[in-house]
């Protein structure tokens, strides 16, 4: 994955890496909330989301026009928009479960 | 083509089954899918045992979602699902390695040739740059005038307009149109099972035996101060545990049904204490049976210390197991009191695998691998059965009623309290504040659509129509 991740362009590379950051730290929070009960976990995991969707939609733009512009292979960045979608809508369901 | 048609099919049927529906048949309608389209790709592997285990354990989980719905049955049919795509994406790999093949394979499957560079896509030398500008000329200047001249067209003529009129796109649903987008990208992901190509490699490189490796006098003389330790630490944990087992026994035959706190005190603090001392067992036989101490000529009298401890273990499985039996018997059946039982059995398959791989020099990844495989059959049964009715029916019949746990097991116990003549008062969960669940809600839960079938809702509508019958008939 290290090597594939290597393979991308940086802006892509980049991308990928804020939207899994994001996820696992949505999914940490909501992890705690359930093993400690803690309410301070749900702020953090909520805080962690309004972020992460800020910094990912702006990531989303950047690939957008990335690609637009003709500067990236449609596989990479298909790829980085699938996950940059995946890791925001798997935050949000983590937050309403 | 063949893909194209697929993952077209697989979205109508994703969004035609799932789409504003609970879960009931659907489940079974869509695992039922999967392998057809699965079998149309792969007809020679699905015919592999663990193919074939894997997808009858899918089956069977969603056959009982339709059935009673319990929340193990849904998480069940996940893992199994997970688990059947990755034995399709690599049949001969171990139950966790396959399940973060099913995971991979339903999140990244379309993005497999991607990671592994399996097609070279070349970027041309002369990428011409494309004029954004010219692209957005090029579809809004049409619009707009199409719109336009659709306005004049349809204010000059009435029959224009009223053709306009008379159609009508309120039948075309934006968020069904998006789920079937979804369920094309799932089967997208699925239709080609992958693999995590070094994992599933290392997974299938590594063996259960361990190999004995040639010592020189050095690493000998440690080996043999490690086995010495071993069983200096085996003999005084063996002695404390016949002491244990000796007050265990005292405090069982002097029990009276007059001290219920004392014994649930016992079970509720001394359970759990008990199966995390017999796993940190298991993991310390694991350790000091982790390399060269196996292959060591003269180690039996270590040996016959780890199968004693083994057996002595067992015998306090057994002093949990009747503590438990004395609880349910004074206090009726729970969940958790089920519970227990369950992780009893998995902790004496755990002393059966741990004593196998001493008895035959196998490694820790034998028995992480035996051990999962025995956990997830065990709770795929475990799934399959509507423990809520059960609960229900014994405790009705022993006269152990706690109203507020009994009603906190709606809906899946709802048969079981109409037999009884308990229903009608149960289902309004006046008394069950303390338990956490979503309220039971009699009209949602009869009144479903097809797609979301369950067994349960369905005795209870026609219950209910022939209660509504019987009262119109006699008026």
């Amino acid at each position: 994955m290290k090597t594939f991740l290597k393979r991308l362009q940086p802006p892509n590379r980049v991308a990928v890496q804020l939207a899994s950051v994001f996820f696992i730290a949505v999914a940490a929070a909501y992890l705690s909330l359930i093993t400690t009960g803690e309410e301070i976990f749900k702020y953090i995991g909520v805080g962690s989301f309004i972020i992460g969707f800020i910094v990912n939609s702006i990531t989303l733009l950047v690939v957008l026009l990335n690609y637009v512009l003709g500067f990236v292979l449609l596989k990479e960045a298909l790829f980085t928009l699938y996950v940059i979608v995946l890791s925001v809508s798997l935050s949000l369901l983590l937050l309403f479960i | 083509m063949k893909k194209t048609i697929i993952i077209i099919a697989g979205g109508i049927v994703f969004s035609t089954l799932f789409y504003a529906q609970n879960l009931g048949i659907n489940a079974l309608l869509y695992s039922l899918f999967l392998i057809v389209t699965l079998l149309i790709n792969h007809k020679k592997l699905l015919f592999k045992k663990t193919i074939i285990l894997s997808g009858i354990a899918m089956l069977a989980s969603a056959a009982a979602i339709c059935a009673h719905g319990s929340d193990w049955s849904i998480f069940m049919y996940f893992l199994s699902t997970f688990l059947f795509l990755g034995y399709i994406a690599s049949s001969q790999s171990s139950i966790y390695v396959s399940w973060l093949n099913g995971i991979y394979t339903s999140l990244f499957g379309m993005f497999h040739s991607l990671f592994y560079q399996l097609e070279k896509e070349q970027k041309p030398d002369n990428v011409e740059k494309i004029d954004i500008a010219q692209v957005i000329k090029l579809v809004i200047i049409p619009v707009v005038l199409i719109v336009i001249f659709t306005l004049l067209y349809s204010s000059s003529n009435p029959i224009f307009n009223e053709v306009l009129e008379a159609i009508d796109f309120s039948f075309i649903d934006i968020f069904w149109l998006f789920t079937a987008a979804i369920g094309s990208l799932i089967m997208a992901n699925i239709e080609k099972p992958q693999a995590i190509q070094e994992l599933t490699k290392k997974d299938q490189e590594t063996s259960n035996e361990l190999q004995p490796k040639s010592l020189n006098d050095l690493q000998l003389q440690s080996v043999r101060n490690e086995s010495q330790i071993g069983f200096i630490s085996i003999l005084c944990l063996n002695l404390l545990l016949v002491f244990v087992l000796i007050t265990e026994v005292l405090f069982l035959t002097n029990l009276n049904t007059t001290q219920a706190s004392v014994l649930s005190q016992a079970v509720h603090q001394g359970v759990y204490a008990s199966i995390a001392s017999i796993v940190i067992a298991i993991g310390i036989i694991a350790f000091i049976y982790r390399g060269d101490v196996n292959f060591l000529k003269n180690n039996q009298k270590l040996r016959a210390l780890t199968y004693i401890w083994i057996i002595l273990n067992a015998l306090l499985v057994a002093s949990i197991f009747t503590k438990n039996y004395l609880y349910i018997d004074e206090h009726g059946l729970t969940h958790k009191r089920i519970g227990v039982i369950v992780y009893l059995f998995l902790t004496i398959a755990g002393l059966i695998t741990t004593y196998l791989k001493v008895n035959h020099r196998l490694n820790f990844v034998y028995l992480i691998r035996r051990n999962l495989v025995i956990s997830y059959t065990t709770l795929a049964f475990y799934g399959l059965i509507n423990w809520s009715a059960i609960i229900t029916e014994h405790n009705i019949v022993e006269e152990k009623v706690s109203r507020t746990y009994l009603e906190s097991l709606l809906p899946q116990n709802a048969l079981v309290l109409k037999k009884y003549n308990l229903y009608d008062d149960y289902k309004s969960q006046t008394k069950s504040s303390i338990y956490h669940y979503d309220d039971y809600n009699e009209y949602d839960f009869i009144n479903r659509n097809w797609q979301e079938f369950n067994w349960i809702a369905h005795q209870l509508k026609a219950s209910n129509e022939n209660i509504s019958k019987a009262t119109a008939a006699a008026k």
